[in-house]
């Protein structure tokens, strides 16, 4: 008899918890953490979960503006740092609402989409620094494209070699062996900063070429932009590319480069945003911001996109919740987002998109359907 | 002959002796050698992650953004979604695999014994046991994730696939030890099958089935490789079973060397979460322990 009575009260126990699981699922998702950011809530409120992944470079873009929707609006954005080209293979594979992807889509990976007609959305545009970590050189070293190229090609190997030397009169460099750092993921930060070693130096371009997963032949890999500025912070002698907001967040000396306009310029906002200045825009908005010919331009700046479907429920096999929140996602990306960039407190270090770009954004979003028909 | 075998023995049991103290001496190194990683894992873990521990480190979800905004400072928050996630993730995993596992079991001791159809679903629950965990991750992948997204449900149910066999498994082992003498009365009263099985065996059984499914719990809140590329990672607290969901293992993976490796507090956070997911599993252990002391069978 008391046996059976403990059978039953688990049995209750059991039944009570698997109701109550199932019973929170529509309601609770959002009742967190205060309401204090304004800015955030002028749409009407979505109620939507969606979920973005790619471009470390611009991961601390979505991670920041996921956080102010949240308390702004009822709409959840996930975003994970897996690397543009992991990014993209997840919107193909339609595991995520949305890719991050910092090189525009290639015919290669259009293909990949199987004949599903794709939007690029330009987000912002960051710097990428040459980021080194050299004991006792706490200025910011002067490099050239061809001489940055010799030292990931393997071809310069001391920091007081001739070539940085005669660049940097009056620094004292120590002989310390140069160790570079690359990524070791399929990344976009890898095709923007090769693109531009590239196009400065012919013997870069055929040793090692540009793309978003090159052969470096000397250094080591490292996967993500995280994975890089770890790399750099804890190895001295090392040198390495990540994106600005990785080198502020842990404190690099990064090199001033000098631009096609044979101007020295160093890595800041008014000189990232300068890369957007005369620039090309494509009909499919497949920009790039690399090697500017702008004479104040920082010349490694690297665009950043948002990939998405035409059709993200069709193609990409949303409902029709979740579109509307991709939607205001994107509404609010264009919009208050591109505020949050800048120089000043607790603005995220990155280049806003011009308002010419913006609006050709906004006109794009406006074609986005569910199902052929306009999301409202 | 006698006087043969005394002299013999005087010098063989010296050698002996000496062998044996230091066959001795070399077993309990080696006991030590072996017990040193897990010393260091218990250190390390403590040393670290009570480091981290705060009551809002329970009670607040990661938060790495604004470690990259201009002039401020993040510790990167607590791991409430993780903790949260890895709950809902094992509960529904248990609600799906244990009426199941104890079905199989059921079937096994009570009707299948020893036939053919038996021996077979034995022999396949063992090769069940043995698959890599990556594998049953692997498995939902394919099936549910890809081309509709990642989902707590979807990693609840990798996590159940391998729990399945575990319980099962522990279940037969407890319903075989109920003495067949009880199961005789019950029949010779007049007793048909299910009331013997639902009034006699699994009430005398349940201390040993509860401590089987406890032991696979702790199995499955620990388990990384199927949550890692099926749960989402979402860094929020989330109560909904479709959407992503955050996990200890996971957070840890993230906070250590995946996405928010270089951020500010994440590796303080990792050490903490380590040492929250073995102080569960450690309780989870406990508990069926004490269950299992307290069971008339075993």
């Amino acid at each position: 008899m008391r046996a059976r009575r403990t059978t039953t009260g688990a049995l209750a126990l059991i039944a009570a918890a698997g109701i109550a699981a199932c019973g929170s699922s529509s309601s609770t998702s959002t009742s967190g953490s205060g309401s204090g950011s304004a800015g955030a809530a002028t749409g009407a409120k979505v109620n939507a979960t969606i979920s973005g992944a790619g471009s470390t470079l611009a991961a601390p873009i979505y991670e920041t503006w996921a956080s102010a929707l949240k308390s702004g609006q009822a709409l959840t954005v996930n975003y994970n740092g897996t690397g543009s080209g992991a990014g993209v293979s997840s919107l193909q594979g339609k595991t995520v609402a949305f890719a991050g992807s910092d090189p525009a889509l290639k015919p290669k990976d259009v293909k990949g989409f199987k004949g599903k007609k794709t939007f690029q959305f330009p987000v912002a545009a960051g710097a990428i620094t040459v980021s080194y970590n050299v004991p006792g050189v706490k200025t910011g070293l002067k490099l050239t494209g061809p001489v940055i190229a010799d030292i990931f090609d393997g071809t310069v190997t001391k920091w007081n070699s001739p070539e940085i030397k005669s660049l940097n009169p009056g620094v004292k460099l120590p002989s310390t062996a140069i160790h570079t750092v690359y990524r070791s993921d399929s990344s976009g930060t890898t095709n923007g900063f090769t693109t531009f070693l590239s196009a400065t130096s012919p013997t870069f371009k055929s040793k090692v070429g540009a793309g978003k997963s090159v052969k470096f032949p000397v250094g080591s890999g490292a996967s993500g932009n995280p994975g890089v500025a770890t790399a750099v912070s804890q190895t001295p002698g090392s040198v390495g590319y990540v994106e600005q907001a990785y080198a502020l967040q842990h404190k690099f000396t990064y090199a001033s480069v000098k631009n096609a306009a044979g101007k020295w310029v160093a890595p800041t906002i008014p000189a990232s945003s300068a890369a957007f200045t005369g620039i090309k825009v494509p009909s499919n908005l497949g920009l790039s911001t690399i090697n500017s010919k702008t004479a104040s331009a920082y010349p490694i700046v690297s665009q950043t996109f948002l990939d998405t479907y035409q059709d993200p429920c069709k193609d990409g096999g949303l409902n029709q919740t979740k579109a509307k929140g991709l939607k205001a996602f994107l509404t609010y990306a264009f919009g208050a987002g591109q505020k949050t960039f800048g120089t000043g407190q607790g603005q995220l270090p990155y280049a806003s998109l011009p308002a010419a770009i913006a609006s050709k954004d906004n006109a794009q979003l406006a074609k986005l359907t569910c199902n052929g028909k306009p999301i409202k | 002959m006698s006087v043969n075998s005394q002299t013999l023995l005087a010098p063989v049991s010296s050698r002996r002796r000496l062998t044996d103290r230091g066959m001795r001496a070399l077993l309990l190194a080696l006991t030590l050698v072996a017990l040193v990683p897990l010393v260091l894992i218990i250190y390390y873990l403590l040393k670290e992650g009570l480091k981290s521990f705060s009551g809002s480190f329970f009670t607040s979800d990661p938060n790495f953004s604004t470690s990259f905004t201009n002039g401020s400072s993040s510790n990167g928050g607590g791991i409430e979604s993780a903790i949260v996630g890895s709950i809902e993730l094992v509960l529904i995993a248990t609600i799906v695999s244990v009426p199941l596992g104890l079905g199989v079991a059921l079937y096994l001791s009570e009707y299948g014994k020893q036939g053919r159809l038996a021996t077979w679903i034995r022999y396949f629950l063992d090769v069940m046991t043995g698959v890599p965990s990556v594998v049953f991750g692997l498995f939902i992948y394919i099936l549910l994730v890809s081309g509709s997204g990642e989902a707590l449900w979807k990693a609840s149910l990798a996590l159940a696939l391998l729990m399945l066999p575990i319980v099962a498994r522990a279940a037969e082992v407890v319903l075989d030890l109920v003495p067949g003498h009880l199961r005789e009365a019950a029949l010779a009263l007049g007793a048909p099958r299910w009331r013997v099985i639902s009034k006699v065996v699994l009430p005398t059984a349940i201390p040993g089935l509860v401590t089987g499914v406890l032991l696979a719990v702790a199995r499955g809140i620990g388990e990384t490789a199927p949550v890692l590329f099926v749960a989402g990672g979402a860094l929020g607290t989330t109560l909904n079973p479709g959407g992503e969901t955050n996990a200890l293992p996971l957070m840890i993976y993230n906070d250590i060397s995946g996405q928010y490796a270089a951020s500010p507090g994440a590796s303080g956070q990792g050490w903490g979460a380590a040492l929250t997911l073995v102080l569960l599993v450690l309780i989870l252990n406990l508990l069926a322990r004490l269950i299992s002391r307290r069971s008339r069978l075993a």
